[in-house]
Formats: structure tokens, sequence, C-alpha cells
């Protein structure tokens, strides 16, 4: 082949061939398909070449980032770090290297490095994931004050009513593991709910565990008020429609009421296609 | 390559008649010697063995290059000035420029002109001294030497300085044009960079040089093509330019100086230097009315001179990209978009500054001459100048291939301005773009032909110019030319003739445009001209028309119907050239062209597609998304499509941005309610107070990016304080972008959100329903300045920028 032939197939290749990745959102969308089909492998590998791929530096960190918590869920939590350490981006790779610790639950460490999180200069993209995960470690590590001062921070950082309604049912945990009082937690589950009116799973979660709360505060008949809303609202779902039988079945159990209580708990076993932990757990309830 | 001897009859002829020629070669065998002075400087050098060279290539016969005159050699042609050419009573007396004299008479030719070293006299010394510091610590070395964190100043590109020849091309080379000029009239030509193909070579047993006493002159003595990289590229290349005869007689400084104290480390510069928009400092904006950037230019500019001694001139330039201005630079009336439009808009406060500068350097430097920039915002003359200072030359920048399109017209306009302020020609020099196929601007290979508008932007300058510094697309990135073996230049094949004929015009103001295509066409493509005639002719009737440049699946000035046909001619051309040096040449253009036949199938939106909802009349249009208008039928907000970071995609966490639309079932109008989720209300940027102002795109906004099946392309942009910036890309001549306006916007603020309601006029854009088969692309994006750093949001990704069309989406009515 002469040059002029090959620099003419170059030309010709250059502009068919090579942008074997278009679009980087696009591409990035391809990736998460393979996240959540579980193939992590497959994808911490896709979106290292994607990283490879584009030389704009927001890119290059989110490309890295999601390769680095796909190797992690892979189970290759050293390669996952140091993927961590190449994201240009330092406060995505801050973020990144928090988000390994706490898919690994490590909340000591998660804490320690999430000292420095500067709400005046960092992208506040990136502040409220991060307050986020300081708040679960610190939830984790029994520092319920800053865990709440965090969760705090964390609602003035998002607008969005979803994210808002996630750190109120924070907030509830974290009252619930400092054993604070119900009124307490009820208060952030009424948030939750409030922040939610439009459906989805965390509603339906808020639902659910308030029914449960108000159960234990005596308040039987709010609580079978929760989950009748909660049993609208399961579209079928066989998680949900398992969720809340076992919910009615607690709630009964808590009145007294054994023969509903049971018969909540073997339809909630019977469900089919329902999680095999739930089931598990409903037909635990029915041995009790 | 060698073409056959027959179609140079003219050369033969002259050969035969011996009285009226000096012979050279007869037979393939010398009768000539080149003389050359033993001490000539480097480009005489060159110059005698690019004609020894080209000799051989053309006859066969190579002639030998001695220092003075040998006994029994019948003919000497004398390469510049020596002892041999005094002797004959030869002088450069009198000629202008870098011009060159051949005289052919008896048994002698001479060529020679004067040669100005630009960048030895200036620039060599720096370099050398620059070198000598390893690459990553030239900055911080250049720090030291002047003693503050200040940019080093990109005066000169060093690359375009050949070792192996020892010039550089803005060196002024008269005998090496001479040298080219003279195997001009013996047949060769010099269309292309590109080695064995780009150059025509007749082939003769005979060769010799009519009798003459030739002198030329540039009609301007400044003609250079900036930051080629030529230097480091081919050596067919760096010679091209100078058979183009580009170089000047001098070196003028025209560059963005005022970045010099303000680009480097701008947190660890004083602040003043900087503009602030919403109380925040901006570092792109020069605060050129404050007292200290003022006086610390004086002294860049003083070391700038101390470093790059003997240039005549201190270049007084705005910051590339310079686009905002200071609020309280606003404040006391500088901005005078009202007044002058975009194009002069701060021309008068660029001037005010560039006026006390020049005063103070005057004081330093009385003998110095100036220069500043007319460029993109300081683009026409300030309102209050008569006539321009005639210490002072004016960079104006244009791009004379745009002036097709309605939107770029104005330049010719602003230019006349400031020639009917100017004394002499010494006042303005043109900066030139030929950048359309630099591969950063990511244009489709199409070819990018003018010759016409061209000649317009020429003759308005002979007698008012001293001439150009004109940029061309190179290769960038990993592209390694010697490797290659082709040139820097971009997509070379479609993009040499533009900067030859340009070339041509810079010395010969009475250039027969037509005639010199039409002998390119013959001398370049043999069998197959008249093809490649209708080929060229064809590529600037497209290139002529007036739709926007930028490409769409519906819309812009290329058609795929124009591609059937570039690649029909070039198919025909190919036909009739086969095999033969002419057919590889077609087939160079071929290959650059060749991913435009997938154009138009990448063009295709690649969005989500939207159905919309329909309501009976339009709605008061008021920023109110809560009224029943939009959730009568849609309590849940479902129809409101949430927009993702324009560079991930990813679904932002912090804040949210929704858009619904509607159309009007009488066809009548769009309407468009977006809402802006904001945590920091107190903190948004809405400093553009004019409508249709550029300074809209620093705040808080939104942008509608709308394309009609008709190609109709409205762009409505809106800030967090309701003003507007609309404007509409049409397939009509006179509707300029700035006649376009929207039918009705309304801003609504909140606590914790801002909202825009749109209602965009069908009839106005002829935008028909939106259907299935006829959708209208979109894409709503979103600018947020609020927060600690600029947040960017589309409906559809691009993972770019705003305004790429082909990631719109499309919306439709499905009845």
């Amino acid at each position: 082949m002469t040059k002029l032939a090959l620099y003419i197939a170059t030309l010709v290749f250059l502009a068919t061939c090579l942008p074997s990745f278009g679009n980087y959102p696009n591409s990035r969308t391809e990736g998460m398909e393979l996240v959540n089909e579980g193939k992590h492998e497959a994808a911490a590998e896709f979106f290292i070449r994607l990283a490879e791929s584009y030389p704009n530096p927001v890119q290059k960190s989110d490309a890295l980032t999601l390769a680095a918590l796909a190797m992690a869920k892979a189970g290759r939590p050293e390669e996952a770090m140091q993927l961590a350490d190449r994201i240009p981006e330092p406060e995505m790779g801050e973020l990144c290297k928090i988000k390994l610790l706490e898919e690994s639950r490590q909340w000591q460490a998660l804490a320690d490095r999430a000292q420095e999180i500067d709400l005046k200069t960092w992208p506040e993209s990136l502040i409220f994931p991060a307050l986020m995960a300081r708040a679960r470690a610190r939830t984790a590590l029994g520092q319920h004050d800053q865990a709440e001062s965090d969760l705090r921070l964390a609602l003035e950082a998002t607008v969005s009513n979803l994210n808002q309604a996630r750190v109120w049912h924070a907030l509830a945990q974290n009252a619930q593991a400092a054993n604070a009082g119900s009124d307490q937690v009820l208060a952030a589950y009424n948030e939750l709910i409030r922040l939610t009116t439009s459906g989805g799973g965390m509603m339906q979660r808020g639902l659910s565990e308030r029914a449960l709360l108000l159960s234990g505060m005596g308040r039987h008949k709010e609580a079978l008020a929760d989950l009748a809303e909660l049993e609208q609202r399961t579209n079928n779902d066989p998680h949900w429609v398992c969720t809340v039988l076992i919910a009615y079945g607690d709630v009964y159990r808590a009145m007294d009421d054994t023969a509903k209580a049971k018969s909540s708990f073997e339809k909630a076993a019977a469900v089919a296609n329902a999680p095999a932990v739930q089931v598990e757990a409903a037909r635990k309830r029915l041995a009790e | 390559m060698k073409i056959p001897s027959i179609l140079f009859p003219l050369i033969l002829a002259s050969a035969a008649h011996g009285a009226s020629t000096v012979p050279l070669v007869v037979e393939s065998k010398p009768v000539a010697e080149i003389v050359m002075a033993a001490d000539a400087s480097p480009s005489i050098k060159t110059a005698a063995a690019e004609l020894q060279k080209h000799l051989a290539a053309m006859s066969g016969a190579s002639l030998p290059i001695v220092p003075s005159p040998t006994a029994g050699v019948a003919n000497q042609i004398y390469v510049g000035e020596s002892d041999g050419t005094r002797k004959l009573g030869f002088s450069l007396e009198g000629l202008k420029h870098d011009g060159f004299k051949i005289v052919a008479a008896d048994n002698h030719v001479i060529v020679a002109g004067p040669q100005f070293y630009n960048f030895a006299k200036s620039f060599a010394g720096f370099y050398e001294r620059l070198n000598a510091v390893p690459r990553s610590e030239r900055q911080a070395a250049w720090e030291e030497w002047i003693g503050h964190k200040w940019r080093l100043p990109p005066l000169l590109d060093r690359r375009d300085f050949s070792e192996e020849f020892g010039f550089h091309t803005i060196d002024g080379t008269g005998t090496l044009y001479g040298v080219y000029a003279l195997l001009e009239q013996l047949g060769m030509r010099w269309y292309a960079p590109i080695p064995e193909l780009g150059m025509v070579i007749p082939e003769s047993k005979n060769l010799s040089v009519k009798v003459q006493n030739t002198s030329e002159e540039p009609e301007f003595p400044v003609r250079f093509f900036a930051d080629c990289k030529v230097g480091i590229s081919i050596p067919e290349e760096f010679l091209w330019y100078k058979a183009l005869r580009v170089g000047a007689d001098r070196f003028i400084p025209i560059y963005h100086s005022v970045s010099g104290p303000t680009k480097i480390a701008p947190e660890e510069q004083p602040q003043e230097y900087y503009g602030r928009v919403g109380g925040k400092v901006d570092y792109s904006i020069p605060r050129l009315s404050n007292e200290r950037l003022r006086t610390d230019m004086v002294e860049y500019l003083g070391a700038v001179d101390k470093f790059f001694p003997g240039i005549g001139y201190m270049g007084i330039g705005q910051p590339d990209g310079w686009s905002l201005l200071d609020s309280g630079d606003i404040a006391a009336g500088w901005d005078k978009f009202k007044e002058r439009g975009q194009s002069g808009r701060f021309s008068d406060y660029s001037w005010d500054f560039t006026m006390d500068v020049r005063r103070r350097l005057m004081e330093k430097f009385p003998d110095k001459k100036f220069t500043m920039m007319a460029y993109a915002i300081t683009s026409r003359i300030p309102s209050n100048v008569e006539k321009v200072p005639d210490n002072l030359t004016v960079g104006f920048t244009q791009t004379s291939a745009g002036w097709s399109q309605p939107a770029r017209a104005h330049e010719l306009t602003n230019r006349n301005e400031w020639i009917a302020a100017m004394n002499s020609p010494e006042q303005l020099l043109i900066w030139e773009y030929y950048l359309q196929h630099a591969p950063n601007y990511n244009f489709p290979p199409v070819p990018v032909i003018f010759p016409s508008l061209m000649k317009q932007s020429f003759d308005g300058l002979y007698d008012h110019a001293l001439g150009f510094l004109a940029e061309i697309g190179w290769s960038a990135g990993k592209f390694d030319p010697i490797a290659a073996n082709m040139p820097v230049m971009a997509r070379p094949w479609i993009s040499h003739l533009m900067p030859y004929l340009h070339s041509k015009l810079c010395w010969n103001r009475d250039l027969d445009i037509k005639a010199t295509m039409d002998e390119y066409f013959e001398l370049f493509y043999g069998p197959a001209k008249a093809e490649m005639k209708e080929f060229f002719e064809f590529a600037e009737s497209v290139w002529m028309r007036p739709e926007p440049r930028q490409i769409t699946s519906a819309g812009g000035f290329l058609k795929q119907a124009d591609v059937d046909r570039f690649f029909d001619i070039l198919g025909r051309a190919k036909e009739k050239a086969g095999d033969s040096i002419y057919g590889r040449r077609i087939a160079g253009i071929t290959g650059e062209m060749e991913p435009l036949k997938l154009l138009f199938e990448k063009l295709k939106r690649t969005g989500p597609n939207l159905q919309i909802k329909t309501a009976k009349e339009a709605p008061v249009i008021d920023g109110d998304l809560d009224k029943p208008f939009w959730r009568a039928d849609d309590p849940e907000g479902y129809a409101f499509q949430p927009l993702r970071g324009m560079l991930t995609g990813e679904m932002p966490q912090h804040v949210e941005t929704k858009v619904a639309f509607r159309w009007i079932n009488d066809n009548s109008a769009l309407i468009v309610g977006i809402e802006c989720r904001e945590p920091k209300m107190d903190r948004l940027v809405e400093s553009c107070k004019d409508p249709d102002s550029m300074g809209i795109f620093a705040d808080d906004m939104v942008e509608i990016r709308l394309e009609t099946a008709a190609g109709i392309r409205p762009f409505i942009g809106i800030n967090s304080a309701g003003v507007v910036f609309d404007e509409c890309v049409t397939e009509r001549v006179e509707d300029l972008p700035d006649f376009y306006k929207v039918g009705a916007v309304a801003v609504k603020k909140y606590p914790d959100r801002w909202t825009a309601e749109v209602r965009i006029d069908a009839e106005s854009i002829s935008g028909g329903r939106p259907t299935p088969y006829y959708p209208w692309g979109v894409n709503v994006c979103r600018q947020r300045m609020a927060g600690n750093t600029p947040e960017h949001y589309m409906l559809s990704p691009s993972g770019t920028k705003f305004k790429e069309p082909t990631v719109m989406g499309n919306i439709f009515v499905r009845k």
C-alpha cells in the first residue's frame, strides 16, 4: 500500500470507525445496563475503556468512578481503590473513595476520609451524596448527633423531594438507633411521606416502617391505615405484596389478634416470586 | 512527477530561439552553472538548491553550484547578490519590501531579492536561551527572568522555523521567491504541499530563460500564514509556503497581550485585574479600566520588548474569548451593546485602555509603533474615533469565507469603517481565518471554495493594508507529518487551492482568477480538467449559499443531494484520469471527502422521542406552571421531563430541572414550561439586563433549541430575571437571526425554584404541526451559576455542549 493510499485509508478509518464510543452520556447508559444486569467485571472493563476514550476530566472522572464501583462490586476492592486514585478531578476522586468505603462498610475509615467535605468549594452535585455517606457511617459508629447534623446539611443541599425523603428516612433510622423518642422518629417518617405524594419505593418503605412504629406506639388503627394505603400501591410487585402482608401480621400480633397475624404470615410466605429472604421472614414469624 | 512535454510548446519554442533566451540545458546536458556567493545566507542557499533540484527534475541535468563563474561554462545563473552580480552592474536599489528581480541577458541570468530575517533578528536569541530549559519548566523560567508570574508571550510560533533550511516562514526571502518565479516561467507549479503529487513538473530536455529584466514586488509587505507548524513538517510543505512567496519584510505582533499579566494563575494575581459578575470574580473578564492592570501592561510590554529585540511594534491585544464586562464598568456605561451591537459592544472600552497604555508606552518608547486588535466584540471602530493615530496598526480579524452568510456581512462594513479613519496602509493588518477544516472545528470535509469572496476582500485592501496574518487549519494531536509523509495542513487535498489563490492575490492585484483556475484545472487534473472545473465550481456554489454552516438532518448549507453530486463528479473525473498522476490527485480529494457519505446518516437526531400533549388554547403566559393549563390532566406532573447532566447524563441529586410541552390544537403555537428547582435562590446570577445580549450566557439561564420539520431553528435563551435572547436561523437571506422574536415569555420566582413559560408562535418559524413523521427537533438546557461551580443540564445530554444538534430529541403529537 502506498503512503497516499494509507493516508486515505486512515482518514476513512478515523471518520467511520474510531469513535467506538459516541456520545458519552449514551455510552455511560450502555455501561450502566451491565451494572444493572449484575455483570460487574464487564462493567468495570467497559468503564475503564470509556475513561480512556474521553479526555474531558469530568467524563474521565465519572467513568473511573463507575469503573471503581463496579470493580468493588466484583469483589476486587484493591483494584477499585487504584482506579479511584486515577480520577483526575480531586473532589470526584474523594467521593469515589468515600463510596468505596461505604460499599465495604468501613465506617471509621469513611468518617475519617470524609472529614473535609468543603460545602463552599465542592461541586454541589457531590456534596449531597458525600454527606449522606458520612451520615450513614456516623450512624453506624454511634455518632448520632454528628450524623443528624450531616443529614440536616444534606436536607439543605438538595431540592429534590425524593432525595429529601431519603434524608428523612435516614434521620428516622438515626433517631431510632440513638433510642430517641418515638415522636421524633415519627416526625421524620411523616416528613418522608409528605414529600413522596406521588408514590414510589421510598413512600412505600416509609409507609411500612411508619406502620410498625405506630403499632409499637400502640396506635394500631393508624398503623393499619398506613398499611391499607401501602396495599393499594404495591402494583402486585411480589416484594411489596410480601412486605405489606408481613407488616399486617406484625401489627395484628401487636394487637394480640393471633388469627389474623397467622393468616397474614401464611399469605406472605405463599406470595409467588417473592424474595427468599422475605418468605423466610414470614415463615420464621409463623414458627414463633 | 513529470508531465509530458507536449503540454509546454512555449518552453520548447523559446529554447529554440537562442537570441531571445539564455539556455540552461540542452538535450539533458547542462550548459549553465548556478553561481551563489560563498557566504550566502540560509534562504539564498535554499534558493540555489531548489533551483538545482527542480531543473534536474525537469530536464535530467544537474547544474553545479559554484561561488564564482567557471571558465569554459557558457552561461551563469546568479542566485542572490554577489561580486559577480555587482560586476554586471546589477542592483536591488528601489525594490520595495521583499520583492525580487530576474534579469536575463547575453549569457547570464540573475535572480535576487532582499532577505529579511525577522526570526533571527528578534526571536532566535530568545529561543536559544529558552530551549536550554526543559519544556515543562519554560514558563517558570520566563517568570524568573521577568520577575513576575506573567505569561510567556505567544508572539510567533517557533515551529514555523525550519532547522533544516535555517529560516522561518515569516522571513522575507526575496531571492527564494525569485527562483520559484523563474521556475514558474519554466512551467513548474506548486499547487499543494503534498509530496510527489502537489507540484506540476514539466519534462523537457531543453531549458532556457527568456531574455528579460523583470521585477516583482508584493502588494503587501506582510503575507504570513501563522501557526502552521511547517518548520517541523515535511520539507515539501515548508517550501510550498515559500513557493507561494509567503513572508514579510517585518514582524508585526498581533496577540492577546492583556493575557500576559492576567492569564497565568489568576487566583495569585491582583484580583483587581478581573471583572466581577453578580459579586463574583470572573477570570475571563479583564478589567481594562483598572489602573493596576494598565500599569502592569506597560511593564509587561516593556519586558517583552527587552527579550525580543528589534521589533518595531508593541502589541496591545485583548484576551481571547473575552465576552463579558465587569458589573461596575457596565454601570459606568461602557457596555455599548444597545448603541453599537455585538461587534462594537466593547470597542470604546478597549480603545480607552489601548490609547492610555499606548500613551504611557510612548513616554518610554517614543520610536515604537503599536498594534491593537479589532476582534469579536471590538470589531467595529470605536464611536469616538475620527482618525486612527499614525503610529497605530489595527489587527482586524475577519472570516471572508463566511461573507455569503447574512450574519457575517457586517465584517466588510466594519472593516471599511476602520479604513475610512486611516491615513495609510501602515495602519491596517488583516487577521484572516481559513480554519474551516481545523480538526477542532469538527467540520465535515466539504471543499471550502470562495474565490469571488476572496477577490472582494482583496480588492478592498489594496493600498489600504499592510497585508495578512492568516490561519490555516492544521492537523493536531498525534499526527506525525514526517511518518505520514503528508503535510500538517488539515485535509490538504480539499484545502490547498484557496491559500494558493490568496498568495497569488498578495502579489498581483490584477490577477485573472478565472484564468488562474483554468490553468490549475488543466495542469493539475489533465484529462479530467472539465470534470474538476465542474467540481470546484459546484463546490463554490454550495459554499456560497446563505444558509447556516451548521448542517443538521433538516437544515444547513449542504444537502444530501450535494454529497451525491460531489461523488458523481469525482467518479466521472476519476474515470477520465484513470491511474495517472491526475487520477491519484482526484483519489486524494475523494479520500478526504469520503466521510461525507455517512454525514447525513450520522446527523439523525439521537435524543428521546417525546409525544407531547395538546391543549385547546394558549394560556396566559405568566410563568405559573401550577395552573390548570399544565396540571388539569397531569396532576402528578408526569409530562414534565427531567434534565440530566450535560457531560455525563447523570441525574443530579441536588437540583432538579423539568420541562413540559403543549401543542395548541389550532396549530398556532408550542408552549414550553420549564421548572428550575434551586436551593440557592438568593445567589442566582442574572447580570444581563438587555434583550438579545450575549451577556445572558454568563447567567443562570435556560435555553430552548428547536428545529422545525422545515429546518428552521429558533433559539430562545431566558435568564432567571426574565431577560430574553432569541434568534432564529432560517433559510432566507433576508431573515437575519436578530429579527426573530419569540411570542411571549414569563419568568416566575418561588422560594425554592424559578420557572419559565414560553409561547413559541408556529407561523413565524414555518412550524407545521409536529407529527411522528415530521417531528420537531428539541433540546432544553439549563445553566446553573448559583452554585459553587457552573453546572449544565440538558433534556438530551450531548456530552459536549448545548448546541449539538444531533443529540436533539423529537417532539410530536399523536393526532
